[in-house]
């Protein structure tokens, strides 16, 4: 029953990185290539065979929504390997990356180091709000639901010439679905997220809502309708918890 | 020059994969793979991009087998079934693997390290052994995108070789 850290056959060269509330992740050498291996462990709590079947659920919502992206125009890491026996997904290690989350704290301690203002760090922060507004409007229009969207699940790279590029993962939340109530809960959980991590730059969100209307346009109109509501409801939620 | 990878460490092997041109003799070949006196996987090098598209189709029969999960019956026809789109095996196995008339062909050796039969396997081949560098010169780009189904738009975010490798990765329970 206890988690055995050997169950992932990783051999020597793999290092856990992050152990989470579902999965742990695992950071190595796979086939010649950096590889990120992804374990949902077994929740004792569950019955075995309901466990078993939950879990192969999310690897295969999480691998289907990496390859539906991909096609959509997505940036997401490849897929080297999927195995449900060992209940893990190896993937590309997205090199000369940072999460999202850790990228704003750091932008938020050196502006603070640089005595700068509120202001001058969300221009700073601008252009990544813009590009992470366009893929969501892009995964949306494609009516792929995330299904966890948190700045921990954004990846940012920044290459030599300084271009951005967010890459999405953690996908074992995801499904393929058209309602606009689907879209609009996805932009609310990353909302509320923003407003948990990063509180300092809470308006950032207004920015990626901005670019989300841009790109996802035919249907920006229904979704910021039901954005409001779902606003709404969970306002009163608050209100009466 | 050559292209040598460990497989999943629970196997404890490595894949090397060779490039050989002007095969007079690829229908002798062919034979003795199916026979089984010849123990390697032998591809059309015009379907592949990357010898990594390989690596990752043999460590996925490599694990099959080991899960005694195979589809096919030998780990080369696996292998072959697991570069495919397509789930008739047959079909499969015709598409990927060299026909009796082919002249160039890639060639897949899985070995414990320490082995060495890769001298002797090689001897069976009537051509030129080439640099695995050359592959791109054989590699059909726009027959792969056509087999894979991947677009230009796919591309603009992912390289072709990771494309590939994601589709093999995710077939058994994917319909793209
Ligand atoms: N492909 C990847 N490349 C680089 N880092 C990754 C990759 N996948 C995950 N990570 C890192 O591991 C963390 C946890 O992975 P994630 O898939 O979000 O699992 P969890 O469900 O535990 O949140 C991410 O926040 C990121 O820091
Ligand atoms: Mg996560």
């Amino acid at each position: 029953m206890a988690d055995d850290g050997r169950k992932c056959a990783l051999g020597y060269d793999f290092k856990l990185i992050k152990q989470g509330a579902e999965a742990k992740v695992y950071k190595g050498n796979y086939l010649g290539r950096p590889t990120i291996v992804k374990e949902r462990f077994k929740k004792s709590y569950r019955l075995l065979d309901l466990d078993n079947h939950i879990t192969k659920e999310r690897i295969k919502s999480e691998a289907r929504a990496v390859l539906r992206c991909k096609i959509a125009g997505i940036h997401t890491p490849a897929l080297y390997l999927v195995d449900f026996e060992r209940r893990c997904i190896y993937m590309e290690d997205v090199q000369n990356s940072t999460t999202i989350k850790d990228y704003i704290t750091q932008i938020s301690e050196e502006a603070e180091n640089e005595a700068g203002t509120a202001g001058s760090l969300l221009m700073k922060l601008y252009p990544i709000a813009q590009e992470i507004g366009k893929v969501l409007g892009k995964l949306h229009a494609n009516n792929i639901i995330h299904g966890d969207l948190t700045s921990s699940n954004m990846l940012l790279v920044k290459d030599e010439k300084d271009t951005l590029t967010i890459v999405l993962i953690d996908f074992g939340l995801s499904h393929v679905e058209s309602s606009m109530e689907d879209k609009a809960v996805d932009l609310y959980v990353l909302q509320r997220a923003l407003m948990s991590t990063h509180a300092n730059v809470d308006r950032l969100f207004a920015t990626i809502l901005d670019a989300y209307m841009k790109e996802n346009k035919k249907e920006s109109h229904e979704v910021l309708k039901k954005f409001n509501e779902v606003w709404a409801r969970g306002r009163k939620r608050t209100m009466v918890g | 020059m050559t292209y040598k990878i460990e497989l999943d460490s629970d196997y404890r092997k490595n894949l090397s994969v060779f490039l050989i041109k002007d095969v007079q003799n690829a229908a002798e070949i062919k034979e003795m793979v199916v026979k089984g006196t010849l123990d390697c996987c032998v591809i059309k090098p015009t379907l592949i991009i990357h010898p990594f598209q390989i690596a990752v189709a043999a460590n996925k029969a490599v694990i099959s087998k080991m899960q005694d999960k195979m589809t096919t019956k030998t780990l080369h026809t696996e292998i072959l079934y697991n570069l495919s789109t397509s789930r008739n095996i047959t079909q499969s196995l015709m598409k990927f693997g060299v026909g009796e008339s082919d002249k160039n062909m890639l060639v897949g050796v899985i070995e414990e390290s320490g082995e060495d039969r890769t001298d002797n396997v090689l001897s069976h081949f009537k051509g030129i052994i080439s640099p695995i560098e050359e592959l791109p010169k054989f590699s059909d780009t726009a027959l792969i995108k056509k087999t894979y189904k991947i677009k230009d738009s796919e591309l603009a975010v992912s390289t072709l070789t990771d494309s590939v490798v994601t589709r093999i990765a995710t077939r058994d329970f994917t319909s793209v």
